[in-house]
This record gives structure tokens, C-alpha cells and sequence, in this order.
């Protein structure tokens, strides 16, 4: 978020900036005196509960935050836009966008001939989870047409799916396991937090990285501090290139989804190493963001049965039998791969929208649930208050994070993933392909990695991939069996819910 | 984060001809080179402290932390506009990149 020259607005959007963070780290929301909630307590309702109202109470009671963010974010794009129009663009959205090696409107019109490519296969999940959650909790809660209500999604924000997989899918032999619960094998084996980041680091080291260095394992954060707020979002920390200041900062809990997470963020901070060493400072960057964000993602597709198998975490008969299932793998990742597309591309055009002006500021709530609406085809449980400033509940609104890049990320890690296996002469469906400890994987990673900013993203990604567009149908490869599936559990259901 | 919002000030690095433009200041490869020194000696001298600053505040959210970080966050967001000041002539000139070591 850049300031305009004048020295007091450098100032004041500085402090709007500390503000907004803190007021988001520090966030709670009391029902009552002594009766309060942090964001993780709101989650671990959310995530785990299975009773509407409590579920409803806990999704509104985390957005009272975002309210009082309301006119200090409008004020910081306003300083914001100042800033832009110094820099010699035309506003923030023209800023944001400059990035991508080519013009803005060009690369806004490749996001959305990629999400055309995908939009089949997203329908085709939403139908089906939309009709076994109506099925679950009844078509009061969830009705078998329209939106799904934002509340039962197993998620904050609706942006993964993953914790209903239970109510989406059966088995069709309910002897068989129903996939590895990775959460239960990290408490039977009493792998704490930190063991829980050395498995990931092995996993880079497998493809020929350097292992990270003592700094690392000395200064980060890998576990809630008692005694002191803290911003938990998960971060990944470049703090001195020359002294290889690497860090991470996180809340690790010990579950399957924090174990993939710190995978993502050990892909920053080998992506850190790996350009930190061989570009100028100015080049010390991924080759767009989305690259930076789908490296770690890289490695979380590669995490197969197999791969389980081969670090120890389960038995080769446990490991065959969770392959026995193609369906259940394909869905668990799906309801966190695939759910999170149209999200990753909404967040910026809404962001866009108040940038540029066109979305007034009384509509700003209301612009945020029409893009979720058209986009995921999610919609509010109830009625949103006049006051509700629901994208402050979001950490990369008042962090001013762009999206797109996770967007990106979502797209590239599959050609990563498809390109890679294939290099390597994999056969087989790709979701059983893992690039762990495969030399050819690594240098072709390392060699991508190192170039850092200094190349155009088009001719980083040829260089892994040997094409330099950007494609959503290494995804739908992948995600192929799963979508056969839906096509014949959707026959007799109405899809959709525009109108 | 602040090595990037300084990055997007900076496109290329190594001026192999001038623009034919009479409007163009006369500037030359070594104008280009000296700036980037500037740049890069910045970079390393400025940047791991206000990391660490950002660092303090994400760690530790308190009233000072946030006056610290956000004293920081200004003193970045003008050191950036600067360089875009001083980066605007040489956007004049026409660059290539020299980065054969990294040939793929």
C-alpha cells in the first residue's frame, strides 16, 4: 500500500496500516462479560461443530471485528490511491496488477479464461456438497437449490470444504478406511509441532535443498504464546538475506491441515534460500507471487499414501489400502484444492472494485457477498447489519495481502505437479505421484527457484514446465476420476444457482 | 514485505542503449550501475532492521510495538518514492537484462 510524498500521509496510512493489523491480531468478540473469543476459538467451533445455531453464532460473532475496520480501510485506499497516482499509475488496482510481466488487463483476462477451464469441475462439487449437506442438515439450513449458507462449511470463510468431507462422502464399502487421518497418527505418535516442520524440512532436503540453518529452528514461532498477543496467521519471514535469516512465524496445531501449511510456508522460506544466494537484492522475489505461494503447495500434493509409507507415519498395508479409494483421497483434496479457486479469485475483484471507486462505500458489504455469491455461489446465513464491514474478518484485507497470488498458486502447483511427474516418468494417475526424494524433481525446482525475480514468469515457468501459459488443465487431470464421479451423482439434481 | 514493495520500483538492470528520445536525460550505464549500488547497499543495511521490526510487531502486539513498526513503515514507504524519483529518468533508457549465468 504506497503513500503519497507528503510527509503526513506517509504517516498516517503507516499507522492505519499497524492499526488494522493489531486490530485483527488482537481481535475478540465478548457475547457477554468473560464470555469471549479469539479468532481460534471462533474456529474451533466452526471447524468442528455440527449444530447450525452454534455454528451461526460463532460465524457472526467473529465478524463484529471487521466492523469497526470499516473507516479505516476506506481511508488507507484513499491515501493509498494518493500514493499510487505519485508513483505514476493510475491507482492501486493498476498498481497491484503491474506486476505480472504484462498489462494488467491482459493478465485479469488470463485469470478468467483459466477460471472458465475450471468452473465445470467446481459446479460439479458444489451440486454435490450443496445436496449432502441439505441432506445433513435439512433444506431449513441448507436448501437444495441456490447458495450454500456460509456458516456450515466447515471453514471461517467458507475457502475449504475440508472439514465436512464426512458429510460429502461415503465410502461405498464402509469397511474400507476411509483415508489416512493424519491428525490421530500425529497424536499416536507424539510428533509435536516442531517434528512436525522437520518432516517438511526433509521433504526439501530429499530434492537436494540445504537443510535450513539453526537461525531458523532458534528464532521462529511455532507454537501460541501464553503470555502475549500475537499475530498467529501464518507467515514465512526473509529477515536478512546475507545472514540467512530465514524464519517462520505460526500457531502449529497438531493436525493434518497445519502439517500441509507448514509445508506451504517452508516453501517460502526455501524459495528465500534458494534466490537469496544467487540474485542481487533486487531480484530477491519469486518470479510473481503466485510462484512463491505454490511452491510449498508443490510439495503438499506430492504427500500421497506412498509417501506416508516412506518417512514411517504408516504401514505399506495402510498405505495400499488408503490408495484403494482413489474417490476419498481425490475429495479431501478437492474440498481445500478446488473450493478455494473461485475464493482466491474474488477476494481481488472485490479489492479492485473498492480501489477504483466503483464500489461506493455504502455497498461494500454487499459487493462482498455478490462476488461470493456469483463466484462460489455462496451466500450469508442471515441477514448482514448496515454496520458489517464482513471483508475486515479476513486477515489479508486489513493486512493488505493481494490474492491473486494464491489464485495463481492454485493453478501453477498443478502444472508444477503434472509437468514434474511427467519428467520423471511417472505413470499412473497424477494424485499418485509424489516427487519426494526424486533428484530430476529437485534440480528442475532448485534451478526455477534460483532465478528468483530476474526472469519474466513466463520464462520461469517454461523452464520447469516447458510452456510459458498459464493452464488450468493440469488440474482437471488431476482431478479427473473425481470428476467422472460427481457427473454420475449429479445426474438427477438441479446444479447451479444463478436465478 | 518491504524488500518488495522496494523491488517494484526496480525492472532491469544492465542499459545496453539509449533511447532515441531527445526528452531522454543523458544518463548512461554507469548512472544505472550506481543506483542499483545505492539500492543494494540500502537493501542490506536498512532492510533486516525494519524486518526485524515488522518482526517485534507481529510477536509482540502492543501499543509501542505498533509505534515502531509503523515509524518504520513510513521511513520505507519515502525511501521507496524516492527511488522511484530517482528511478523515473532511467525508465527512459531502454534495458535489457544481462543475466547469462542464469540461462536455463
Amino acid at each position: 500500500m504506497p503513500s503519497p510524498l507528503d510527509d503526513a500521509l506517509a504517516g498516517e496510512i503507516a499507522n492505519i496500516m499497524a492499526e488494522l493489523d493489531a486490530m485483527y491480531g488482537a481481535g475478540e468478540h465478548c457475547f457477554d462479560e468473560g464470555d469471549c473469543y479469539d479468532l481460534e476459538a471462533f474456529e474451533g467451533v466452526i471447524d468442528n461443530s455440527r449444530d447450525p445455531d452454534e455454528l451461526l453464532k460463532a460465524w457472526e460473532g467473529w465478524r463484529n471485528i471487521g466492523t469497526p475496520m470499516k473507516d479505516k480501510y476506506l481511508r488507507m485506499v484513499e491515501i493509498g490511491n494518493m500514493g499510487a497516482k505519485d508513483l505514476g499509475y493510475e491507482g492501486l488496482t493498476d498498481l497491484w496488477f503491474s506486476q505480472y510481466d504484462m498489462p494488467a488487463e491482459e493478465f485479469l483476462a488470463e485469470t478468467d479464461r483459466v477460471w472458465d477451464e475450471l468452473k465445470p469441475l467446481y459446479d460439479a462439487l458444489h451440486c454435490h456438497v450443496r445436496s449432502e449437506l441439505s441432506e445433513h442438515y435439512g433444506e431449513e439450513v441448507v436448501p437444495k437449490e441456490g447458495v450454500l449458507p456460509a456458516h456450515v462449511l466447515g471453514n471461517m470463510w467458507g475457502q475449504s470444504w475440508a472439514n465436512v468431507y464426512d458429510l460429502v462422502y461415503t465410502p461405498d464399502n464402509p469397511n474400507a478406511s476411509s483415508g489416512i487421518d493424519l491428525t490421530k497418527i500425529l497424536e499416536e505418535k507424539n510428533i509435536d509441532e516442531i517434528e512436525m516442520t522437520r518432516i517438511a524440512e526433509n521433504f526439501f532436503i530429499s530434492l537436494g535443498f540445504q537443510p535450513l540453518p539453526d537461525t531458523f529452528w532458534e528464532r521462529s514461532l511455532f507454537v501460541k504464546p501464553q503470555d502475549r498477543s500475537v499475530v498467529c496467521h501464518a507467515s514465512a519471514w526473509n529477515l536478512d538475506a546475507d545472514a540467512n535469516d530465514l524464519r517462520m512465524k505460526m500457531c502449529i496445531e497438531r493436525n493434518a491441515e497445519d502439517f500441509s501449511t507448514i509445508h506451504h510456508e517452508l516453501g517460502h522460506i526455501f524459495y528465500y534460500q534458494a534466490y537469496n544466494s544467487t540474485q542481487p537484492s533486487v531480484f530477491q522475489s519469486g518470479a510473481n507471487d503466485g510462484f512463491h505461494e505454490a511452491v510449498g503447495d508443490l510439495l503438499a500434493l506430492s504427500i500421497t499414501p506412498e509417501y506416508y509409507n516412506k518417512i514411517g507415519l504408516i504401514s505399506e498395508a495402510e498405505a495400499k489400502d488408503a490408495t484403494s479409494d482413489p474417490i476419498s483421497l481425490l475429495m479431501q483434496q478437492a474440498l481445500q484444492g478446488v473450493v478455494s479457486v473461485p475464493w482466491t479469485l474474488m477476494l481481488d475483484k472485490w479489492r479492485a472494485g473498492v480501489f477504483s471507486g466503483e464500489t461506493a462505500e455504502s455497498e461494500l458489504n454487499n459487493s462482498w457477498w455478490e462476488l461470493r455469491e456469483y463466484y462460489q455461489g455462496i451466500g450469508v446465513p442471515r441477514e448482514r447489519g448496515e454496520d458489517a464491514f464482513d471483508p475486515g474478518a479476513k486477515y489479508h484485507i486489513p493486512g493488505n495481502t493481494p490474492y491473486t497470488r494464491y489464485y495463481l498458486a492454485q493453478i501453477l502447483q498443478y502444472q508444477f505437479h503434472e509437468s514434474l511427474c511427467n519428467q520423471m516418468g511417472f505413470e499412473g494417475p497424477l494424485h499418485e505421484c509424489s516427487i519426494y526424494d526424486n533428484e530430476l524433481a529437485g534440480e528442475k525446482l532448485r534451478a526455477m527457484l534460483s532465478l528468483g525475480q530476474s526472469q519474466e514468469w513466463q520464462v520461469a515457468l517454461e523452464a520447469l514446465t516447458g510452456t510459458r501459459t498459464l493452464s488450468g488443465k493440469s488440474m482437471l487431470n488431476y482431478y479427473k476420476p473425481l470428476k467422472d464421479w460427481l457427473d454420475v451423482q449429479n445426474t438427477d439434481r438441479t446444479c447451479g444457482w444463478e436465478g | 514485505m518491504h524488500k518488495l514493495l522496494l523491488s517494484t520500483v526496480l525492472l532491469s538492470i544492465v542499459v545496453i542503449s539509449s533511447c532515441s528520445s531527445q526528452q531522454a536525460p543523458a544518463l548512461n550505464e554507469s548512472d544505472v550501475e550506481t543506483f542499483l549500488e545505492r539500492v543494494e547497499l540500502e537493501d542490506k543495511t536498512l532492510g533486516p532492521v525494519a524486518s526485524s521490526a515488522y518482526w517485534l510487531q507481529a510477536n509482540f502486539i502492543t501499543y509501542d510495538s505498533q509505534k515502531v513498526v509503523a515509524d518504520y513503515g513510513k521511513r520505507f514507504q519515502l525511501l521507496a518514492l524516492d527511488r522511484q524519483d530517482k528511478h523515473l529518468p532511467l525508465m527512459m533508457l531502454k534495458f535489457q537484462r544481462k543475466t547469462e549465468e542464469n540461462s536455463i
